[in-house]
């Protein structure tokens, strides 16, 4: 047979080439079974963003000390499943929440979809418990609310080991203070000025049970987006506002007399006073010029002052008369009566 | 015989690798876990790490999350001891702390939440009827005892839940809380007359203040203009005293200064816009009267 196998040269062509054909397949599978192997080794390395950190559970336990267990933003590596396993939690980011839980349905076609289901007829203007959502007040009015919760993953630890659904457990957390909050306050003091007390409130218990729950989430803000009275109140919500309104402005407008009747009776005041101030130092600058005048008179007239008094008279009358209008002269002879008829004012001057 | 060595190699290496798969298994920290053998709860596993098993058939291992799990209640109807029906809903905290027996007496997560939304309903009908409605709605704040209702339902639900199912209670939260529907239409018929009385209170008190407003501004306008008559008639006093120091000098010739001063006072008022009648005995008119002779003197 060997001497058969021998004497065939294309049996030996084909031998080898067969030979080379296994050999460079063979290369090739640790090629790939190095780059394989390699690319496992690579598969790795992992990136932490800015926002996120990570904790690497290494056979289902935290690696790592409690110091150095949180891995923040950079290129890592860690060993590829099943060995390591990489969980990024978002702690950079500040996440938000919309709740609408307390707030009515507001889809009509919805309502009667499920009024039709449940096979019953529908109060006008009324709530139904589970498809309209509302706050019982403690003074038992009825408001409704829409709200966001901004929160933020302090501690990717605690928050990895005991939060299952952080969507639930929030709405959950806020809903119990919401109702804890509002149970204690009438809509009075909620609406329209205490809505930022009512928040604060809510914003504050909702913190607090967080914080007790140890989940590592940490309630940044809570933000009421809109809270109103149910829609067949609102009209009478309305005209309260309105009538607090129509209170302020006869207030204002009461103050604005008020300040304008009291500035008035100042200037009065002062006029008055001016008036009198003026009076008393003209009666007696008067009375001081009057009393020179006559010192001076009597200085240079002594005793005999009548024709003194004569001509000044005279200059007086003449004066007077100079100024005068319309002067009338009759004549009347003793012991007679005579009618005089004079028009006066003829032609008013302006 | 090197190509041969490789290829063992491969081969154990996928050998282990398969038995790894059969036999290895791992708990997360967030886990907890519970080793079957033939299908009887074996051991239970409460630590994270790396465990081995038998491969099944033998042994299988159920890996439960015991992380905490909330589940809302459905919105139910219950009553307080005053009679009054309230709509509620609770959210309930839970986490699996013993694995073996929540195994053995539930089993699922699904079937858990089932037990225990049962549970939380029996014993919060069973608190809310011993407390009155105040206690849980008040505007009186001695009145409400809504922490100690959650821990009244807490209490017994957590300790039956954790003895019965090895589940671990954290919280029961009220989180809802409703009227029945046709309360919700008396409510807003109740809440439109409130509404009416306050906004019919916010006007008579806006106008009954307004009027205070003025009438106390008036009566501090009326006070300062008196105030003021006074201190003009201090000032004018004390002017006309101060003058009568001058009128002294008029004593030196009485009937000269009367006359002065009847001169002044008649050229004071008698300015423009003045008619004068006079009598042609007036001097210096009486001149027409006499005869020329007379101004001669004969």
């Amino acid at each position: 047979m060997e001497t058969k196998h021998n004497a065939n040269p294309e049996f030996d062509y084909a031998h080898k080439s067969l030979v080379d054909a296994l050999r460079i397949s063979f290369r090739i599978l640790q090629i790939g079974m190095a780059l394989v192997a390699a690319g496992f080794l690579c598969s790795g390395i992992f990136v932490v963003k800015q926002h996120e950190s990570a904790l690497v559970l290494r056979f289902g336990k935290i690696a790592g000390s409690p110091a150095d267990r949180i891995l923040k933003a950079g290129l890592h590596w860690a060993w590829p499943y099943p060995v390591d396993k990489v969980v990024k939690i978002p702690t950079g980011r500040i996440l938000s929440i919309d709740i609408d839980d307390f707030w009515f349905a507001e889809d009509k076609d919805r309502r009667h979809d499920k009024d039709a289901e449940h096979g019953r007829k529908r109060e006008s203007n009324s709530l139904q418990p589970g498809l309209d959502g509302y706050i019982v007040c403690a003074d038992v009015n009825i408001i409704h609310a829409q709200c966001s919760l901004r929160y933020q993953i302090i501690d990717p630890y605690l928050y990895y080991v005991n939060v299952a659904d952080e969507r639930k457990l929030l709405k959950s957390v806020f809903a119990n203070s919401v109702i804890a909050v509002s149970g204690s306050s009438g809509v009075d003091a909620i609406l329209p000025a205490g809505i930022e007390q009512f928040r604060k409130s809510v914003e504050n218990r909702t913190r607090q049970l967080l914080s007790a729950i140890n989940c590592g989430i940490l309630l940044q803000r809570v933000d009421i987006r809109r809270i109103t009275p149910p829609q067949p109140v609102q009209k009478s919500f309305n005209s309260v506002i309105l009538a607090e309104q129509e209170h302020s402005q006869k207030i204002s407008e009461a103050k604005s007399f008020a300040s304008t009747k009291i500035n008035a009776a100042y200037g009065e005041s002062s006029k008055i006073l001016s008036e009198a101030n003026f009076y008393r130092t003209n009666v007696i600058e008067d009375a001081k010029a009057d009393a020179d005048y006559m010192t001076e008179i009597l200085s240079k007239y002594g005793k005999n002052t009548d024709m003194f008094a004569f001509v000044t008279y005279q200059n007086a009358v003449k004066n007077i008369l100079n100024r005068l209008d319309d002067k009338f002269l009759f004549s009347a002879e003793d012991g007679k009566r005579r009618e005089l008829r004079i028009l006066l004012n003829k032609s008013p001057k302006p | 015989m090197k190509k041969n060595y490789l290829t063992i190699f491969v081969g154990v290496f996928l050998a282990v690798l398969l038995t790894a798969y059969l036999i290895a298994f791992q708990v997360g920290v967030h886990e907890k876990c519970v080793l079957t053998t033939f299908g009887k709860p074996s051991k239970s596993i409460t630590k994270p790490g790396l465990y081995f098993k038998y491969p099944w058939p033998v042994q299988k291992a159920y890996i439960y999350d015991s992380r905490l799990i909330t589940d809302e209640s459905v919105f139910e109807e219950t009553y307080t001891c005053d009679g009054k029906n309230l709509i509620f809903s609770t959210c309930i905290g839970w986490r699996i702390d013993d694995p073996l027996l929540f195994m053995e007496s539930i089993g699922s997560i699904d079937d858990a939440k089932r037990n225990l939304e049962g549970l939380v309903r029996t014993y919060k009908n069973g608190v809310l009827g011993s407390h009155s409605f105040s206690n849980i709605i008040s505007t009186k704040k001695e009145d409400l005892m809504f922490e100690q209702i959650e821990r009244e339902i807490q209490t017994p639900v957590a300790q039956e839940a954790i003895q019965k199912y090895g589940i671990k209670v954290e919280f029961v939260y009220i989180t809802r809380i409703g009227l029945p529907e046709q309360t919700t239409v008396r409510v807003f018929e109740r809440m439109k007359k409130e509404r009416e009385q306050i906004a019919e209170k916010y006007r008579s008190e806006g106008e009954a203040k307004a009027s205070e407003i003025k009438a106390l501004a008036l009566s501090e306008h009326d006070q300062i203009l008196a105030k003021a008559d006074a201190e003009a008639k201090r000032i004018r006093a004390e002017g006309d005293a101060a003058a009568a120091q001058y009128y002294k000098q008029f004593d030196q010739n009485k009937e000269l200064a009367v006359f002065l001063k009847k001169l002044e006072t008649l050229e004071e008022t008698l300015k423009q816009k003045s008619t004068v009648i006079l009598n042609t005995k007036t001097p210096p008119f009486d001149l027409l009267n006499s005869k020329p002779e007379d101004k001669n003197g004969n």
